[in-house]
């Protein structure tokens, strides 16, 4: 079966994924799931370089 | 269940969605296989805990937290700690007495605060309590007691649980003294493992300052290397 998506020109192989917030930067979970099932996953609003809290 | 001293567990207090998240709290005391935890009743979470009866069944995640108290080598060790943040430092005591001095430093708000006098009492070779007021014990604060006491005593280790400024004030003391010091932190959290990255704090890794988060690499941290 194929269970490609295409979102918005963004290719994934199916439309399974993971959303921000549960699921850290997804190698928190490396260990106990294979990441590559995923079609995508969701981090956490990001930024190119680190930015203070405070 | 491994012992290691100071992990939390994160329980789910009701079925549906509200509230969602679970509420972390510290493990109290290990027997055997039971573990027992105590907690205020402060919002909508607890509130729905201190419901439930004896023989209920509850869905609890851990236990949690990677950073906990280590104890190995001390021989004389200073537990302080204040007002709700005493529930961690029970088990540490416990286990510790037993290849330590345990020297114990409690401290609560006022006579109406005061709680498991007795049963820390057992658990402690000294015991200092205070109240900030005076209404029971000693007056003034805890710290205080164990500074005095550094005059004479040779304490090889610190471990603190309690307010953030009980914290700071033991973070600074153990800086000046060169004790080492292991202090357990508290953050609001989402998930309590680590992915939610909700429960964020800086911590001093050699010359680089980084994030790391409470509820997986502490809740227990070194106070050499923590921002509080």
């Amino acid at each position: 079966m194929n269970t490609e998506v295409n979102l918005a020109g963004i290719k994934m192989k199916n439309p399974v994924t993971v959303a921000s917030g549960t699921f850290g930067y997804g190698r928190e979970f490396d260990e106990l799931i294979d990441l590559n099932k995923l079609g995508g996953i969701i981090t956490k609003g990001t930024s190119l370089k680190p930015r203070p809290r405070k | 269940m491994t012992q290691s001293h100071g992990q939390f567990i994160n329980i789910r207090v009701s079925d549906g969605v509200e509230p969602l998240l679970r509420r972390p709290i510290s493990i109290h005391n290990i027997e055997g296989t039971n573990i027992e935890f105590i907690f205020q009743v402060k919002g909508k979470g607890t509130n729905i805990l201190a419901e439930k009866e004896v023989g209920d069944k509850i869905d609890i995640l851990g236990p949690l937290g990677k950073g906990t108290f280590k104890y190995e080598g001390a021989k004389n060790i200073a537990i302080i700690g204040g007002g709700i943040g005493i529930f961690p430092l029970y088990e540490l005591a416990k286990e510790a007495r037993k290849t330590a001095k345990v020297n114990m430093y409690l401290g609560f708000r006022s006579k109406d605060f005061v709680v498991l006098e007795d049963e820390y009492r057992k658990v402690s070779d000294k015991f200092i309590l205070t109240t900030d007021d005076g209404t029971y014990g000693n007056k003034g604060y805890a710290i205080d007691f164990l500074k005095e006491d550094l005059k004479q005593e040779n304490i090889d280790m610190i471990f603190a649980c309690g307010p953030l400024p009980m914290l700071k004030a033991v973070q600074s003391l153990a800086k000046e003294t060169k004790i080492p010091c292991q202090i357990s932190l508290e953050e609001r959290m989402g998930c309590g493992i680590g992915v939610c990255l909700g429960c964020a704090v800086k911590v001093n890794a050699g010359d680089q300052e980084i994030y790391t988060h409470v509820c997986k690499a502490g809740p227990v941290f070194d106070s050499n290397i923590v921002e509080i």
